[in-house]
């Protein structure tokens, strides 16, 4: 079976037809989301509708429970003073623009979803705002995987897609009581982190939306990089009185403001 | 040699039988922690903490950091990180919320506010659970793959903690896992990670068993432990 | 007495005049004296030269520089603006040394005929301008370094209009001021610390600033991006008393600033 899994879709509606057009193309049976649908971008209420109305299993991102919860992210995400107020311009807007029922839908998405040895979720299994970035230590990533007792575990939030298999791992332990000593050997079979990148805020250099597809017969998996026509999104970031600043920098590749290079900061809040 | 004690527990005669015990050692105590739970839903915890804050004359000067009581009580007093004192009403029933709140005056609520959330030395973290949550209880049965993590988190080799009560030496020995990632534009080659080894010490419980008070040195030149147990009390002598 | 020289250089907006005036001045350690002509008086370029050659005096144009000239290699640039015909000066311009800095190809202009060295720099023609360039003045304003290096990135690649040549002083919070300059034509881009005193002691007072030629630049948009870089009263207050209590801990008392 195929499923597709994407993230990040951050109010991107041109971004997200594209890549459920390719979705199709590409025949896959099941389509999976992993949160993020809204902010920064012009399109919130209508990436939500799209969401619901084909029924997609998501998973609540960071900007979804902050429109939830009238929060504006932890401010130690941001790196800069300047992301951080263009953060919360974004937040001010989006919060402003979305429809009641798209808040409860949001407000009613769950932090994670099990699908037999497959888990989905936005940030990392401990919390929604950490990011499980590529290089972070082998051992921490076996970690996060094996924390959810799934074999593959499916993230997004840090917008830049990636398989990362973790194979042949092995622990000698060694424990001394006051009563007794014992050793014992562990063994981990292989597992994996596949990050879904992001449909419609991409941090890869190129303004395309990203995705993923695994297929669970061969377990393997292709990143999909989709084409579409940013223009769009970046005329209706200024028409909608965004900041200008966001379709210059959708235009280029790069996130509207940028986050915390920590790789496993977590939230304090 | 350091000493490293936790869970006094509002305990003072276990606390002097420690500090008794120490002051026979021949080898000074360069660095003695307290990791957490110092108090306990006791008034004497007052008395103890008094007494920790007045070391006599040859006594090591006390390093301490907050513990699973003393957020409790933070939490009664709305000074916690979290909100409602959930576990605390868990563990010990509702009626445990008015014994913690009116056995802790507010000089010690004051002092518990002052206090560390753990320290770093050397390659060693001290803490009273890890650095997620002051609950986290790691014992000898605790995965090892969550021992790592907790180790790698503070970037430490040595991790030591009292919120299980137990004395233990957890040792990580040796390790290897291969890591391939795949990007839109790059495969990387396999890459294995070998890990040296670290430990993960529990390091007793001063005052939570009547009677026997145990605690843990450590030699930071050597790198050994010594787990160390006093007893103390009108059952002394019957061992 | 002999005279030093006067040398007059004037060009074009970004063709590099500070440029080549900063070449010759951080080459030689005698003392020197600089001042800007014309209503295009930049004081970046005051500030930069100045503080990177402790040896060149600063003057300002309504000061007797010719008794200077007496003394001390005097460079006097001379803003683009200006009629190079009728420039007024306390000396005959024979007795000056005319540098017209050009970019490439411009084949021949009012500065081939009037200078005595043409030099052309790397800048291209259609990346130098005659007009003013505008400019923001920030004195007063600190900023925090990775606001900074994103609006210095989005900048230079034409977030805000296209830009041959920018110039900035900035202070950041750490009470350090930094120098950063970009030119299409040039090497790399340069930015570097600026030799003067820490400001840790509420708002600096020297000067700070942007200056950018460029086509279909938004001024409000960058002025208003600059000042979202900014540090507030209170955060300023609270940083700048953390790095005094720092350097306190760290060095000896009399160095305390």
């Amino acid at each position: 079976m195929k499923i597709a899994v994407m993230s990040c879709i951050h109010g991107n509606y041109e971004a997200l037809n594209a890549v459920l057009s390719d979705i199709d193309r590409q025949k896959a049976d099941r389509i999976f989301c992993l949160g993020d649908l809204v902010g920064y971008g012009p399109h919130p209420n209508a990436v939500v509708e799209m969401i619901r109305s084909m029924d997609i299993p998501t998973v609540q991102g960071c900007w979804d429970e902050d429109i939830v919860e009238g929060l504006n992210a932890c401010e130690c995400s941001y790196p800069s003073i300047l992301a951080e107020k263009r953060g919360k311009a974004a937040h001010e807007w989006t919060n402003d623009q979305i429809q009641p029922e798209v808040r409860e839908y949001l407000a009613q998405l769950p932090l994670s979803l099990r699908e037999e040895n497959l888990c989905f979720v936005h940030g990392s299994p401990h919390n929604q705002h950490e990011y499980l970035m590529p290089e972070i230590n082998a051992f921490t990533a076996l970690e996060r995987v094996m924390a959810t007792g799934a074999d593959v575990l499916f993230c997004g939030h840090t917008h830049i897609p990636y398989v990362r298999t973790l194979d042949a791992g092995q622990l000698a332990v060694k424990v001394q009581q006051p009563e007794g000593t014992s050793t014992k050997q562990f063994t981990a079979p292989l597992k994996q982190i596949i990050n879904a990148g992001s449909v419609g805020e991409p941090r890869h250099g190129r303004p395309n939306a990203t995705y993923v597809i695994y297929d669970t017969d061969d377990k393997l998996t292709t990143l999909r990089e989709v084409e579409y026509d940013y223009q769009l999104t970046c005329q209706a970031i200024i028409d909608k009185g965004l900041p200008a600043i966001f379709a210059w920098r959708l235009a280029q590749g790069l996130e509207y403001a940028e986050r915390a290079e920590d790789p496993t900061h977590v939230c304090e809040r | 040699m350091w000493a490293i004690a936790s869970g006094i527990e509002g305990n003072l005669a276990a606390y002097e039988a420690v500090v008794a015990d120490l002051k026979k050692s021949r080898q000074e105590v360069e660095n003695f922690y307290l990791l957490g739970d110092i108090i306990g839903p006791t008034a004497e915890s007052n008395r103890l903490v008094k007494r920790i804050q007045q070391p006599r004359n040859g006594e090591p000067i006390p390093l301490v950091c907050q513990g699973w009581w003393e957020e409790q009580i933070l939490i009664l007093h709305t000074l916690g990180r979290t909100g409602e004192p959930t576990e605390l009403i868990d563990r010990y029933g509702i009626d445990m919320t008015k014994t913690l709140w009116d056995a802790i005056d507010s000089t010690t609520l004051k002092w518990v506010q002052s206090l560390e959330f753990g320290f770093a030395e050397l390659d060693c973290f001290l803490i009273h659970g890890s650095s997620v949550d002051v609950s986290d209880e790691l014992t000898p049965t605790t995965d090892p793959i969550q021992m790592l993590d907790k180790l790698s988190r503070m970037e430490a080799n040595q991790l030591f903690c009292g919120r299980s009560g137990l004395a233990f030496e957890y040792k990580i020995e040796s390790g290897s896992l291969t890591s391939q990632v795949q990007t839109l534009d790059t495969l990387s080659a396999p890459t294995p990670t070998v890990l040296s080894p670290r430990r993960i010490v529990g390091v007793g419980s001063v005052g939570r068993i009547e009677g026997k008070a145990s605690y843990t040195l450590y030699y930071p030149g050597s790198n050994k432990l010594e787990f160390k147990t006093v007893r103390y009390g009108a059952k002394k002598g019957f061992g | 007495m002999d005279r030093h020289p006067i040398y007059l250089v004037t060009g074009p907006c970004g063709s590099g005049k500070t440029t080549w005036i900063h070449q010759q001045l951080i080459t030689s350690t005698e003392p020197s004296a600089y001042i800007c002509l014309g209503a295009d008086a930049t004081p970046i370029d005051l500030t930069y030269l100045t503080a990177t050659c402790p040896h060149v005096k600063p003057i300002s144009a309504g000061a007797s520089w010719t008794q200077l000239a007496e003394i001390q290699p005097l460079y006097v640039e001379v803003a683009p603006q200006l009629d190079l015909a009728s420039l007024q000066l306390p000396v005959s311009i024979e007795s000056c040394q005319r540098i017209a800095i050009v970019p490439k190809g411009l084949i021949e202009s009012e500065y081939h005929d009037w200078a005595t060295q043409t030099l052309i720099s790397e800048v291209t023609e259609k990346n130098a301008t005659l007009t003013a360039s505008p400019r923001w003045g920030l004195t007063g304003e600190v900023l925090d370094p990775a606001s900074l290096n994103v609006f210095w990135d989005e900048l230079i690649q034409g977030a805000y209009g296209s830009v041959a040549r920018a110039k900035g002083i900035f202070e950041i919070v750490d009470g350090r001021s930094f120098y950063f300059s970009f030119g299409i034509g040039y090497p790399d881009l340069t930015y570097f610390e600026l030799p003067l005193p820490p400001g840790l002691t509420g708002r600096p007072t020297r000067f700070s600033g942007l200056e950018v030629v460029g086509d279909k630049l938004q001024a409000q948009v960058i002025m208003e991006t600059l000042q979202d870089c900014g540090l507030d009263d209170n955060a300023l207050a609270y940083y700048q008393d953390q790095i005094r209590s720092q350097l306190s801990t760290e060095l000896p008392a009399e160095v305390l600033i």
